[in-house]
């Protein structure tokens, strides 16, 4: 979880806020977890959530995205990841933010995206053509 | 520019390598990955690589301590509540794996857990891979070299959890004994399907909710708890067709 939150936000502190938030939420209200999924798929999903949430807040959104990586996160074999993520993040709205960063920073096959969204593969391959779509128009625009 | 995707086809990725660690892979995706590993570097670097990580990070978090009695972990400073979660997650992770079968016991040298049932008033001691029939009267007993805290707690069929035993907020002491019977029995309800149930045994007293917390979080298991106290693990399956 904690890899997976510094990949997304580069930043060690928040990184550990987001996971200390997730397993608080485990905690208090465990019951948001009914057991319908592996628990290593829940706290990927839970964690990318509070990641891309709290990147969504305007106050960090701009100190995320445009800071240099802290130093554990520089000194990860992520930092290029996070590199990508903080990219595509500036590129596409909220909404394709957790396929972007599904597809492009953790390059998990369409099944294992459909797992952890909980939707159908055939939805992924929607999202997949709309983030393409999406970071096409993005070049084009000076 | 589109961002490159560098995996090669058939190469695992984080989340197979992280599902893979947690035990939680099928058995036929289990053995195509340990095959693929042994013939491919770059996924044998990655999975060295994260094994590194999990295990600077198990050495660098600190110990998970059960809530002990008037300790609730509302009451904790931010510091052992920000401690307290990093470690559920080193043990989350570092314990989930795949469930015995039914019948089956968790191992260990700790206090042990045995039971008694009552079906239509005939007594008899359970067994492995034991059916059971709502209504039955269960009569746990508690097998320990020293005296020690008891909590008795269960995920049913439906995955509710519920505690068995104390009746309290808080564990009940046991004399040290090879038979100790506790002094309440507990009635099966009507939830049919398999059935865990964790004897949490520890040296001092301790709070049962965190415990219910825990379970109804990740009403798979296993249940991790803090040094010094240990989990037992009995199952049985809750059958209507036995019902008297």
């Amino acid at each position: 979880m904690l890899r997976r939150a510094r990949r997304i936000l580069g930043n060690e502190a928040d990184a550990r806020e987001v996971v200390q938030d997730v397993f608080e939420a485990l905690l208090a209200h465990g019951a948001s977890f009914r057991g319908e999924s592996a628990l290593t798929t829940w706290l990927y999903s839970a964690t990318t959530n509070g990641c891309l949430n709290r990147i969504r807040n305007a106050k960090t959104r701009a100190r995320l995205l445009d800071a240099r990586n802290t130093p554990e996160v520089a000194a990860s074999a992520d930092a290029e990841l996070t590199a990508i993520v903080r990219n595509l993040l500036s590129r596409v709205p909220p909404s394709l933010a957790a396929i972007a960063t599904y597809y492009y920073a953790d390059e998990m096959t369409q099944e294992e995206i459909a797992c952890v969204l909980g939707c159908s593969r055939r939805h992924v391959g929607d999202l997949v053509d709309r983030l393409h779509a999406c970071l096409r128009e993005n070049e084009k625009t000076p | 520019m589109t961002p490159p995707r560098t995996r090669p086809e058939g190469c695992l990725t984080d989340f197979a390598f992280d599902r893979r660690l947690a035990g939680e892979l099928a058995a036929e995706e289990a053995a195509a990955a340990t095959a693929h590993l042994a013939t491919c570097p770059r996924c044998s670097a990655r999975a060295e690589a994260l094994l590194r990580a999990r295990d600077a990070f198990a050495m660098a978090a600190p110990a998970l301590c059960l809530p002990m009695k008037k300790a609730t972990l509302r009451r904790l400073p931010a510091s052992l509540y920000a401690g307290l979660a990093m470690a559920a997650a080193v043990l989350l992770f570092l314990e989930f794996r795949p469930q015995p079968e039914l019948g089956t016991r968790a191992k260990g040298r700790g206090p042990r857990i045995d039971y008694y049932v009552s079906h239509a008033d005939v007594v008899r001691h359970g067994v492995v891979a034991d059916h059971v029939a709502p209504g039955d009267r269960i009569r746990f007993v508690v097998a320990a070299t020293a005296a020690t805290e008891v909590a008795i707690l269960s995920v049913d069929g439906a995955k509710n959890v519920s505690v068995y035993y104390p009746s309290g907020t808080d564990s009940a002491a046991v004399a040290a004994g090879d038979g100790v019977a506790l002094p309440e029995s507990t009635t099966l309800d009507a939830t049919l399907g398999d059935e865990a149930i964790y004897a949490v045994f520890c040296p001092k007293s301790f709070a049962v909710a965190p415990l219910r917390a825990l379970l109804e979080a990740a009403p798979a298991g296993p249940l991790a708890v803090g040094n010094g106290c240990s989990v037992d693990v009995i199952r049985w399956r809750k059958d209507a067709s036995l019902a008297p």
